[in-house]
């Protein structure tokens, strides 16, 4: 059981991870970079609430959503035959969810500390916008969105309220390490736990390390 | 019409630029007051601020032409700055840190060019750079880099955004000597903006004055002198190229003794207004051995002290405390002394 959740709880952080990074990548360079108050507070507002809902309000949001009678879990049902609700893609939704306030804000931040002279250089020197992004953008701020990116990730390792309101407690489909402490302390098995609660520190431990690291870097690369 | 053409209008909330401007394919200057609008036109050129409306071209390629009657004709015109081809420098060197000088000069170079980036390197003399990051140069160092990174794009005109203000005397003087190569060596004019009157009257051959938006006039840079509105201390800059012989040099034909030995030809020169004698008589047996004859051009009253513009084969200008002038009771076309100690003529070589 252990080992179980400890590849399904990686696996399904990977799959968060993965989906948020183009969006906050996306909401980073929209925030930063276009100059609409209200389109910037609407994003920012969008971008905070799951950091200030409770997790489980955000689940039951999920399942409401994509639920088959929710106005994208009918669609997805009766269109294309693929039901969310309870399955591995619903713990990767819930944990994307909950996770991208972390990374979206971590990029922003990044993103927002380049000097936004370079940029307009890169341009004079024949860069388009994808170029310039790439090459200036990206490039410099690398350090900030690897960070962010690891937060999210980190993140998404303990997330428990939106998960087993939208994906249930399932093992193997989304009893990920979270859940299954929660299982081990229902039933009482003490040997699972301490093994759990073991894993889930460690994970913890060395997506944090790595996130400070990343950090000093970011702050040292500016300095230079 | 000019090698530049520039007829644009942008309206802020508080501000209106209304900018005419036509430079030749010299070093041309802009010069104003902060918050005067000088950046904005060169934002403008460089296709980062849109203006309202008007055009801009350089050697009869349109960059921008946007008719304020309408908006949705056909023929409006606004390029991508990505399309201008304009070299820009920035007050600060903003080379991309993560980059060594080298991939720092090649970032915008065209296999096309009519320059090879080799070229550039000797010509900025940044040979000893190429494999060293932004964080390991000098200000100076930095700023010949930064411009080689716009010459290496081989761009139709260089817009220069006070390139020297952030940097020690030395090392302005050696940017300024180089500007001044630039334009001649590879004919690439330059847009150079400046509050700095001495900066400008040095290098620039014509100079745009602009206050709140507005072009107040447009002068050839020696009459510019003139126009100094402050009494901060003025600069006589030269740059010069001229022949040497031990510890003198030659600007327009004319002998300065230097304190030290004359290094190179490639040289800018500094002396600075307050250390200019001016002297109604010969003065003999006195601790200053360059003394000429020359004429007052024009007298200006600044503040607590008086700026005396003299001619002495090349243009000088002195400032002296309101007590001596009334003392010297001098007028314009007067003939006039000028002396200043070899010590006060700073050398920065090329």
């Amino acid at each position: 059981m252990v080992i179980d959740a400890l590849i399904l709880t990686i696996q399904v952080s990977i799959y968060a991870t993965l989906l948020n990074i183009p969006l906050a990548i996306l909401f980073g360079l929209i925030i930063t970079r276009y100059k609409s108050k209200s389109i910037n507070l609407t994003l920012d507002v969008l971008i905070s609430l799951p950091l200030v809902l409770p997790p489980v309000l955000s689940g039951y949001f999920l399942l409401i959503i994509f639920s088959p009678t929710g106005f994208i879990g009918f669609f997805l049902d009766s269109v294309l035959g693929v039901e969310i609700v309870f399955t591995k893609m619903a713990a990767v939704l819930a944990c994307s969810v909950i996770s991208f306030p972390l990374m979206a804000r971590a990029v922003i931040i990044a993103f927002d500390s380049v000097n936004r002279d370079l940029e307009k250089i890169a341009r004079s020197l024949g860069a388009g916008y994808i170029r310039m992004f790439f090459t200036v953008t990206l490039r410099e701020s690398k350090y900030g969105v690897i960070a962010g990116i690891l937060l999210g990730f980190a993140r998404s390792l303990g997330e428990f309220g939106a998960t087993i309101i939208f994906a249930g407690n399932i093992q193997g489909i989304s009893r990920t390490i979270p859940l299954a402490i929660f299982q081990s302390i229902q039933t009482g098995n003490d040997n699972d736990l301490s093994l759990l609660i073991f894993c889930s520190v460690g994970l913890g431990f060395l997506s944090v390390l790595i996130n400070y690291f990343l950090i000093n870097k970011s702050t040292g690369n500016n300095r230079g | 019409m000019g090698f530049i053409n520039i007829d644009i209008t942008k309206k802020y909330p508080d501000f209106l630029l209304k900018c005419s401007l036509d430079f030749n394919n010299k070093i041309n200057g802009i010069f104003g007051p902060s918050g005067s609008g000088k950046s904005t036109i060169l934002n403008c050129i460089a296709g980062f601020i849109s203006p309202d409306a008007g055009s801009i071209k350089i050697n009869d390629k349109i960059l921008y032409k946007i008719s304020e009657s309408n908006f949705l004709r056909n023929d409006n015109i606004s390029l991508n700055a990505e399309h201008r081809n304009i070299g820009y420098v920035t007050q600060k060197p903003n080379l991309f840190p993560s980059m060594n000088v080298d991939k720092n000069i090649r970032y915008g170079y065209k296999d096309d060019n009519l320059i090879s980036v080799e070229e550039i390197i000797d010509t900025m003399n940044i040979k000893n750079l190429i494999h060293r990051y932004p964080n390991e140069l000098s200000g100076g160092e930095a700023q010949k880099v930064s411009i080689a990174r716009a010459l290496a794009r081989f761009p139709s005109v260089i817009l220069m955004d006070e390139p020297v203000s952030e940097l020690d005397l030395k090392s302005k003087l050696m940017v300024l000597g180089y500007l001044k190569k630039i334009n001649e060596s590879f004919s690439i004019p330059i847009i150079y903006v400046s509050h700095d009157i001495s900066e400008i009257v040095s290098i620039c051959d014509k100079v745009a004055i602009i206050e709140y938006g507005q072009i107040k006039d447009i002068k050839n840079s020696q009459s510019l002198a003139y126009f100094s509105t402050n009494d901060t201390e003025f600069e006589n800059i030269y740059v010069i190229n001229e022949s040497i012989s031990g510890n003198s040099i030659f600007i327009n034909s004319i002998k300065i003794n230097t304190l030290h030995k004359v290094k190179s030809t490639n040289a800018v020169i500094l002396i600075p207004s307050t250390s200019v004698i001016l002297s109604k008589y010969p003065v003999k047996h006195i601790d200053a051995d360059n003394m000429f004859l020359g004429k007052v051009r024009n007298i200006k009253l600044l503040g607590s002290k008086v700026r005396v513009f003299c001619h002495i084969g090349f243009d000088i200008v002195s400032d002296i405390s309101k007590n001596s002038f009334k003392k010297m009771n001098l007028n314009i076309n007067d003939e006039i002394y000028v002396i200043f100690k070899s010590e006060n003529v700073k050398i920065s070589y090329i």
